[in-house]
């Protein structure tokens, strides 16, 4: 079985660190500015 | 922590700088009244997902100094991976504000707001396409040209109507920083989207080429000859490629990116190898010589570092274009640096312009190796796929000496994925591996 490419691997591994990042940021937001 | 490691570190917190600032912004600016927690939610939702609609535009719009450093592959993979989450952001911001409240649910009625309900229902329509198509786009056999400029208007589309979106609603836009902002990132933007469409083929109006001869090298491949056409050409390194258009006018639809097969050496007289694989690529055999022809570029970053020591390519059919690009290259400057490269192909035709390398052998410190999947009758060479013994063969025995060489490799995926682990476990360092993949969709 082939395993995805390296490069391919590092970026989408980049990539879904930074759409964590940026929902622990919008719920970061959304606590502080929720009454 | 390596410096590539460092500036690659430098540019991805850079890209969340960006996607955090609408954030921050509506933080320190935002004057509002609060709302719960998933409305508040949701909203940060919508920001982070048009701002990373906005950084799209920045990826692809073929920034010499980025493209170069990572590859435009790269750069293409990143804009892919990057699109889909866009997406799920966008698709979750309006997902929580309906699930917080189903008033929200008039945004989309046309009985409340006929241009409103509209533009939104057309853009979750443009949004579902510009993430879907490129997964079918094969399928529906749309061709290339027309998806790539399809694309490109309806992200703009998203992007403008998504700006007038958060400009209507007037939430935490009431600065006037926050005002400007916006629009600014809409029209910075469709701008680098004119520039990559309209400033950068005008310019290359006055960097005329014109193709002087094709060449059949068999196996469903032919060269393009180019010789500029009253300027000094296309200055390049080898294993770079440039983005080709055919035809009287730069501002042709079809534009396709090809390596570069010739010498670094000659920028005057390029030479591009295609494969026919589709509509444009299968009617290069057709061209007439004399035909106009226009190069963007140079891009790419599968190129020979000065300190390598030796290098490593291993190609895979079509994929030897790079290659021979290097090869030619090193031969004209006389480097005597020691290459081997592992050529492996289907069978001997599709082997492209294996002859002519294998010329270079006596210019160079050359050893070729080719690997045939269904060799010839009377074959003696070595046959199947290209093993980790055969690259092992090719590096030296010596473990640090190997990591002062460099690899590349190009060809089909499967074979590229075994390659670069077969490497890394024969212990070339990780940077020391490049590779050149054209899946742009």
């Amino acid at each position: 079985m082939n395993r995805p490419a390296l490069t391919h691997i590092v970026i989408r591994r980049v990539v879904s660190l930074l759409g964590l990042v940026l929902v622990i940021a919008s719920v970061a937001f959304a606590l502080l500015r929720a009454g | 922590m390596s410096p590539a490691v460092r500036r690659a570190a430098l540019w991805v917190g850079l890209y969340l700088a960006l996607a955090i600032a609408p954030l921050a912004l509506a933080l320190t600016l935002g004057r509002e009244p609060d709302r719960p927690f998933l409305v508040e939610l949701g909203v940060a939702f919508g920001f982070v997902g048009l701002a990373l609609i906005g950084l799209q535009f920045v990826l692809t719009a073929r920034f010499p100094g980025i493209a170069s450093a990572y590859g435009t592959d790269t750069m293409l993979q990143f804009h892919r991976q990057a699109g889909l989450v866009a997406f799920g952001f966008v698709i979750g911001h309006a997902g929580l504000l309906l699930f917080a409240d189903p008033a929200y649910l008039s945004f989309f009625d046309p009985r409340v707001n006929l241009p409103r309900a509209f533009a939104l229902s057309a853009v979750l329509g443009a949004l579902v396409l510009v993430v879907a198509v490129p997964f079918v786009r094969l399928f529906l056999k749309l061709p290339y040209e027309w998806w790539r400029l399809t694309h490109g208007l309806l992200a703009l589309f998203i992007l403008l109507v998504g700006t007038a979106h958060v400009l209507m609603v007037g939430h935490y836009v009431a600065s006037p920083v926050a005002r400007v902002a916006w629009p600014a990132m809409s029209a910075v933007a469709a701008l680098l989207f004119v520039q990559v469409r309209l400033v950068r083929p005008w310019l290359l109006r006055r960097r005329p080429w014109r193709v002087e001869a094709v060449r059949d090298e068999g196996g469903g491949c032919h060269t393009l000859v180019l010789r500029a056409d009253g300027h000094e050409g296309l200055r390049f390194e080898a294993g770079q490629f440039a983005w080709l258009t055919l035809g009287e006018s730069p501002f042709s639809l079809q534009q396709h990116p090809f390596t570069i097969a010739s010498s670094a050496e000659t920028p005057d007289r390029i030479e591009m190898t295609i494969k026919a694989l589709g509509d444009f690529t299968g009617a290069v055999g057709r061209v007439e010589p004399g035909t106009r022809a226009w190069l963007e570029g140079p891009f790419g970053a599968f190129t020979v570092d000065p300190d390598a020591e030796g290098i490593l390519l291993v190609a895979g059919g079509i994929g030897i274009t790079p290659m021979a690009s290097i090869l030619r290259t090193l031969r004209d400057r006389g480097d005597r640096r020691p290459v081997r490269l592992i050529h492996a192909a289907p069978t001997l035709e599709a082997a492209v312009l294996r002859a002519e390398i294998e010329a270079l052998e006596p210019e160079l410190d050359l050893e070729v190796t080719p690997v045939l999947e269904a060799p010839p009758e009377g074959w003696t060479g070595e046959t199947g796929r290209v093993s980790r013994r055969l690259l092992e063969a090719a590096l030296p025995p010596d473990p640090s000496a190997r990591g002062r060489w460099q690899a590349f490799v190009c060809g089909p995926p499967p074979m590229m994925d075994a390659v670069e682990r077969d490497l890394l476990e024969l212990g070339l360092p990780r940077r020391r591996i490049l590779s050149e993949r054209f899946n742009i969709a």
